[in-house]
Formats: structure tokens, sequence, C-alpha cells
């Protein structure tokens, strides 16, 4: 027998059996195999209190798929784990909806419960507002993960939110999510499986446009740029409800804002890295073009301006130094170079990291480029020590720190489709993530 | 009030399984008359309380343990088979219509007792690991053996294959979060905020600890319930307190105020969960589909149109629906290995075809109860499928569907009278052209419209093997 602690605290040994939980007919069981998977998708979120939450979620979602696989096959179910907003570890690190289920025509999103009864049911407010992350049903899971066990306890339909949203407009809470009555959800499974099956997508219409006013990319960006690690903390801690929006509204800087989040950990374990599947890269190519990539843009990348500029001149001025200094070393940069700048600030100093790049050899299929990266910091009085490191995918390539004014440099050369990650780390604890560097042609420009 | 007689008798007669497994009364005379020389002045029974004659007893047996068993220990022995009844009594009570099973299902996991002796066996019958755990200063022995019954793994199992399910303490504590411990502390405990505070932080520091640890623990394939925190996870909660700048008990400490803000929550949840809602009995399987559902409007008379103009499709349509059902009911079978297809398909004719009650189908196809069949048919669930998917098939046959298939409220109506079509008997609103139905054989009573088109795809499904 398995012992649990016999406690004289019970009132009466007939009130016991009031204790017992009972699923509705639903109720799926999950194998060995799904309850790893879930496990293994929650592996890659760097903050611990947030795996559990994914984990949970996980569960619910191959449960759910489960029961359709087993009442309703029919049904187009891509319920398996790919296509999700938990699959994506830049969005599943702060939310642990189960977003854009697609199930035939509709799209879904699975929110999982545990056993403990509750009047309201939370739900981020991006699923409600922004109109990538909205559903056509909002589904109720209920998760025993103690037994394996999945059931369908719930769910409220798009049109229906708005109805009663308008009649009994909620607040969103500090941490950007609703607390939704328990009620507005209709407590009938069949009833959601008469429409995935019969129902009109169109009878359902979903926003397309956010539902709020949003703050701007670039005012979020500041906000979080002024804080110090910051991002073990949930969103709430750091932004308000609107800017949390803005931030899951803006692929890019989402994705600045996850790297930032999981750095710390990523300096102790670089293997384990975790792959973001929202695409985020410094595409430099278009630098060369004399343009700046949305990337870059987003994150406050400067574009050095094109000799013949005023803006060069004053430019040049600062960079001369090092232009000299390089060419000391032996390092020419041709006139075909492009590059861009940005500013660092943290707690006791400041420094502008440049990044400039150019072709080595232009053979399309075996085009090498090459990437300088230059570090110059300002001088302060009391400043910590700056790092420089450069990597890429699989090992550092270099690491040096800075300690007074000066600067450092290093060059890096790559072929098409290599990418190079850059961070800069001062001994206070401040460290400077940002997406990868490469050279893609006709690639994507970040997501979307 | 106790009835002296049946409660005192429970000490000297024990319930246990006869050959077909019903249950029946044994007289132990030994233990009969240990107990009424022990506890009559002479000619009455006196009226001790079970808590004094549980602890005479249990000194008794404990000082000394003889082989074959002494009379004391039989007369506890005795006294924990009703209680094991009791307990499986109250269960399917409390579950068994609703979720299919009776107590008589239950009781072989559990009344194993056949009061003779134990020789140094290493499996001893469940009343008497009951017997060997107790000591009268944990309270009741009804409470003892009850609480066992619950824990008993097979019992657990069987309950949970039944959609029923007692959840550990630990589970518990895992799924609840902080504002909903705040909220049950307040409201229902009305304990200061300090002390909310404090059962805030030690569950926070469970979960910091334990979830991750769990988890982990999922990712190897490993599967059992949550045990109580080891030593180890007790220390790293502790110091997890400290570092919160919370108040810091013992780890052992610790263990028994998680124990305690458990045992909390598990009255908030019974009495959130005070009144029950009324379901539907599975053994009706023609009863009304759940409550839940909205009230039907008046006669839609557009839906009646639709249905009357697509007749032909509709009936074509639930055709294609019932072999698709069966089939899918067949295939989740397979998956779950719970029950052989032909099995399956042997009940599901003998009751659409023959007519044949739960009972009578129980009896054939070899199970022992018949909540057992109406679990293995569910066939409200199976008549929800073949309604739904014949609908969706005739949504793909039809020219103009904006009218039903486009608005919620609209499809809902829609699905009900469908629901009641499948339940006419006479030809009415849906029958078809005579060649086609199946003929009623005589001592059978006038079968539904689904009851005949399942009939008949059974049929076919027979002829064609």
């Amino acid at each position: 027998m398995i012992y649990q602690p016999f406690s004289p605290l019970e009132p009466s040994a007939i009130a016991d059996f009031l204790d017992f939980h009972d699923s509705n007919f639903t109720q799926t069981a999950l194998s060995p195999a799904q309850v790893q998977q879930a496990a293994h998708l929650s592996e890659a979120i760097g903050w611990p209190e947030q795996r559990w939450q994914v984990y949970r979620s996980a569960l619910g979602v191959l449960g759910f798929g489960q029961w359709l696989q087993d009442c309703a096959p029919e049904l187009n179910v891509e319920a398996a784990l790919g296509s999700i907003s938990l699959s994506q570890p830049a969005a599943a690190h702060w939310i642990s909806a189960a977003c854009n289920v697609r199930v035939g025509d509709f799209r879904l999103c699975l929110l999982a419960v545990g056993s403990m009864p509750d009047e309201t049911v939370n739900i981020p407010a991006a699923a409600l507002v922004l109109p990538e992350w909205s559903a056509h049903f909002y589904v109720l899971v209920e998760v025993l993960e103690e037994q394996d066990q999945v059931a369908v306890t719930g769910f409220l339909t798009y049109d229906t939110y708005r109805q009663q949203q308008a009649r009994q407009p909620l607040p969103m809470t500090a941490d950007g999510s609703y607390e939704l009555p328990l009620s507005w959800f209709q407590a009938d499974p069949e009833a959601l499986l008469l429409q995935l099956r019969c129902l009109d997508s169109a009878a359902i219409a979903l926003p397309t446009a956010p539902t709020l006013p949003l703050p701007d990319p670039a005012a979020v960006r500041q906000t979080l740029m002024a804080l110090q690690d910051p991002f073990l903390q949930p969103l709430g801690h750091l932004l308000s409800g609107t800017e949390i929006l803005t931030l899951l509204h803006t692929p890019a800087l989402l994705s600045w804002a996850y790297e930032r989040a999981i750095a710390p950990q990523s300096s102790a374990q670089p293997a384990a890295r975790p792959a973001a599947a929202i695409p985020s890269l410094i595409n430099v190519a278009h630098w060369l073009e004399r343009q700046l990539d949305e990337v870059a843009a987003t994150l406050g990348w400067v574009l050095l301006p094109s000799p013949g500029l005023a803006a060069w001149r004053s430019l040049r001025s600062e960079f001369a130094p090092i232009r000299t200094a390089l060419a000391e070393q032996g390092l020419d940069i041709p006139t075909g170079a492009s590059g861009a700048y940005r500013e660092l600030r943290w707690s006791d100093g400041s420094a502008r990291l440049y990044a400039l790049t150019w072709l080595l050899t232009a053979q399309a299929e075996t085009a090498e480029w090459t990437l300088l990266i230059v570090l110059e910091r300002s001088p302060h009085p009391r400043s910590s020590r700056l790092t420089l490191t450069v990597r890429d995918e699989t090992q550092p390539l270099f690491e040096q720190a800075l300690d007074a004014q000066g600067a450092i440099y290093t060059q890096v050369i790559g072929e098409v489709g290599e990418r190079f990650w850059v961070t800069v780390a001062a001994s206070d604890n401040t460290v400077f993530e940002m997406p990868p560097f490469g050279f893609e042609i006709n690639a994507e420009l970040g997501p979307e | 009030m106790k009835n002296i007689v049946s409660s005192a008798s429970q000490y000297w007669q024990l319930l246990r399984l006869d050959a077909t497994g019903k249950p029946r009364r044994q007289l132990l005379p030994s233990a009969q008359s240990y107990f009424q020389q022990q506890f009559s002045n002479g000619e009455d029974l006196l009226e001790p309380s079970d808590a004094r004659v549980q602890r005479q007893l249990w000194a008794e047996w404990r000082s000394r343990t003889t082989d074959p068993p002494s009379a004391p220990e039989l007369c506890l022995r005795c006294y924990i088979s009703h209680q094991i009844q009791q307990a499986c009594w109250q269960l399917a009570q409390q579950f068994g219509s609703r979720n299919g099973f009776e107590v008589g299902e239950l009781l072989p996991y559990v009344l194993e007792d056949e009061g003779r002796s134990r020789p140094g066996r290493t499996y001893q019958p469940f009343g008497v690991q009951v017997l060997q755990t107790f000591e009268p200063s944990k309270g009741s022995l009804a409470a003892w053996t009850i609480h066992h019954v619950k824990q008993h793994s097979e019992i657990k199992q069987f309950l949970l294959q039944h959609g029923v399910y007692l959840i550990s303490d630990w589970a518990l504590l895992n799924d609840t979060n902080a504002p909903q411990i705040r909220r049950i502390l307040a409201q229902m405990y009305q304990l200061t905020p300090l002390e909310i505070e404090q059962s805030c932080g030690m569950l926070e520091s469970f979960h910091r600890v334990y979830r991750e640890e769990r988890r982990q623990q999922r990712l190897t394939g490993d599967k059992q319930p949550c045990q109580p925190p080891t030593p180890d996870q007790l220390r790293r909660m502790v110091a997890d307190l400290q570092a919160q700048g919370q108040r810091v008990p013992t780890p052992e400490g610790l263990l028994a105020q998680l124990g305690a803000i458990a045992s909390q929550v598990r009255r908030y949840r019974i009495a959130v969960r005070g009144g029950f809602v009324s379901t539907v009995s599975l053994d009706q399987p023609d009863a009304p589909p759940i409550a839940d559902r909205p009230i039907a409007e008046p006669e839609d008379a557009g839906i009646n149109e639709f249905l009357s103009f697509y007749q032909d499709q509709f009936l074509q349509c639930l055709d294609v629906a019932v072999a698709q059902a069966v089939r899918d009911r067949v295939s989740e079978l397979q998956r779950k290995k719970s029950a052989p297809n032909a099995l399956f398909l042997d009940a599901l004719h003998r009751f659409h075809c023959q007519g044949q009650p739960m009972g009578e189908i129980a009896h054939h196809i070899g199970y022992g109860y018949q909540s057992k069949v109406t679990r293995l048919l569910r066939l409200n669930e199976l008549r929800t499928q073949i309604r739904q998917i014949a609908l969706a098939q005739l949504r793909h046959q039809v020219l103009d569907r904006a009218k039903l298939y486009v608005d919620r409220d609209r499809l809902q109506s829609l699905d009900q009278r469908v629901d009641q079509i499948l339940d006419e008997q006479l030809a009415g609103v849906m029958e078809e052209a005579s060649a086609e139905s199946r003929v009623p054989t005589n001592d059978q009573p006038q079968k539904s419209l689904l009851a005949r088109r399942i009939c008949q795809y059974l049929d076919t499904l027979a002829t064609s093997q």
C-alpha cells in the first residue's frame, strides 16, 4: 500500500468520499510516450516556474488531440505540437496557453486547468486581443497530471466572448491577462464537437487587427533596455498589460527580449541553447545595399551613412581613430563595406558596438562574407569590465575583456548561411544579447 | 444511534465473498463467545463504545500474537470486513450509477479475508493489512479501514477506469496556486494575513522544488502517482523558504504543514461540490441528452422544411454515419485494449436488433454486471456521434448551407430536431420507401429509426464476414 499520511484532522470518514474527482465522458488517458513528449517540450523553457505550466499545457494539447482522434477521427487535427504557440520558445517562455491549435478550418486556444475548482479562467490578453493569437474556440482542458488524464470541460467562442465583454467589460490584470468568469464557458463538449464538425468557420468572426490600441514597439524596447537582467521574472513585473501585447505582437521584439531572457542560462550551458522557432536574424546582406534589415532596425541599430553625406563626416571623426588603429594592425576596411552601430548603456557605463560587413568573394555558391565587430567604450570613472564574445553555431570563437576606455575588435569569416552570435557582457551582470548576424540572399526579413 | 445488536455482531460475523462472488456473513463461534464474555455482565450485552471495544481488543491481540488467529484478532478482522463493505457501498452509492459500476465489482479487490491463519506468507489479505497497521491512537478502526480502502491501488485503478479519481495530497498541492490558496484560507478559514502568507510561501516553495522534479521524472517516461516529498526535497524547500526570507520550519514540520494545507484545500473542495449536478444514468440509454443543452426553441419551420427537402440525402448520410461511428468506436476499443471488438458488436446487435435489456446482454456476453455492458456500449455517446457525423455529411451535400450551418443557434436546433427524429418509431417524417425498411419481428417493440439503421448495418457486417 502506498502510504498517505492519515490526518486525524479528517472530520469523518464519510466526508472523505466527497473528495473524489469525477471527470466527464471525455476523459482520455495519455500514453507514457505522450507524457514524455510534453515533458521534452517544456525542457526548452528557460524559466523554471514556466516549465511546469508549459508541460501541463502540452499534456492538455496532446490529450485533446487524442480525444478528437478517438471520437472524431474525421476531423483534421493538427494538435501535434508543431505549429502551436507552445512550440515557439520565445512565446512559450511567457505564455503557457496553447494557441493556434488547428482543427479543420478552425483555430483553437487550449487553456489547461488543474483539478482545483475555480470561478474564473485566466487567459492571456493576447489570445483575445491580437488577431494572430485569437481563436474561434477557447477550450478548457482539465489536466489531471498525476494520472495522465485529460478531459474537455468547457468552451467559449470568440463571438460569445465579444458579446459578454461588451455587456460586462472586464479589466486586464496587471500581468496582461483576463479573468473570465467560468459561467461564460459552455460546459458541453458535445456542442463543441457538433460545431467543429458542422459549423462554417464564417460563423465566428475573428479580429483582423488588435482590438486595443497598443504602444509603439520602439517605446517598449526602450523600457526593456532600461532594465537590468530582469527577464527571469513574469512579464507582468516588467511591462504593463498593453506593453506585453505589443511585445507579443512584434515577433522581432519578442525574439530579442527572449534572447535576453535566456542569456544567463546560455552562458552556463552553451550547448543547450534552444533554437528559436521564430526566425530572427540580422541579415547583413541588406546592409550592403545601404539598407538596415527589419530586425536590426527594431533593435536600435543605426546604419553607418554612406560617404558624402553630412552625417558621415561627423561619424567619420568618431570612427576614424578606429579605422586608423585597425589599419595599423593590417586590417583595411574596403570602400564597399557597410555597417551599423548601436549604443549600449548599463548601470555605470556606456559603449558603442560597431558591426561592419563586406563580401570577400562574390561567386553565388561559395560567397564568403566577413563580419568585423568593434566594441568601443566611453570613458567613465567607475566602470565595470566589459566582455565581448563571438561564437558560431557550435562553439565560441572569440572572447576578450575591456576594462578601461578604448576599443577591441574581432573579425570572423563565414559562408552564406553561417551565423554568428555576438554578446557583450558587463560585470554588473548586464548582458546584451542579440539575434545572430547572418548573410542570407533572398531570405525573408524576420518573421511574417 | 447504533443498533447494538447489529453493531456488536460485526465483531463476530466475518463478511466474505462466496464462490459466486456474493458477500455472505460467516459466524465465527470463537469470536462470538469471546466478545460476549468480554463485553457483557452475565445476561445483557453492555453498550460499550466502538472506541473502547477496539482499544481493548487491540491490546489483547497485541499481547499475544498466536497462530491460529486469536479470538480478539478475529473480532477485529470481522469488524474490519464490515467496514470494507461499508466503504465499497458508499463509493457505489456515490458514483456507481453515474459512472457505471456496482458495489459487487469493488468487493473482490478488498474483501479477501477468509478468517484463516497466515503462516508466514508474504501476502496478507487486505483486511489483515489494515489491522496490522492500526493503532487505537490513530482514531477509529472504521475510519482507518475506509481510508485504506480508498488508498487500495486496485480500487483506485478500478475507479479511475470508471472516471472517478482520488487525487493525492501532493498532486492537489501541485494543482493549487497561490491566489487560490489565499482565497480559500481567507474565505473559508478566516486566517490572518500573516498566516495566509506563511501558507502561501510554503506552497510556493513546494512548487519550486517538487514540480520541477516531478516534471523531470516524467521525462524519463516513469509513471507513478505523486509521492510524498522526500527528505532531500523537504530540505531544499526549507532552504528556498529561507532564501525568500520566510519563517523556516524543520523539514518534518514543513511536511506536516503541507499536509495540513492539503487537508484544508480538500475540505474546501468538498464544500464547493456540496450540491451534485443531476446527471443522466447510463442505464437509460434513451434518456434525454446532457442537462447543459439549451432548451429547444419552439418548432423551427425552416429546419423541418430543410430536413424534409433533403430527406433522401439525410437517410444516406445517416447510414454513412452509423458505419463510421461504429468503425471509430471499434478503433478506439482496439487502441485502448478495453474489450474485444466481437464482444462490442455482439452487445450492440443484441440491444438494437434483438431488443434485449442490459441485464440479459450482460449474461450472454459473460459480463457479471449490467453496468459493465452500459459502460462498454456508451450508447448515448454513440448516438451523438452518429447524429453529428450525419449532419456533417449532409452539409457537404446540400447546396444552401448558409441558413443552418452558419448560425450556431440554428445548428444546435437542427441537431436537436434530428435527435428527435432518430427517436421516432412510427413511419413518420423520415420514413423511407418500404423496400428499404426493415420489418420488425413480431415480439419486438417497434424500433426507433436510429435503432433500425444500426441494426441494418450490423446485419450487413455479419453477412459480409
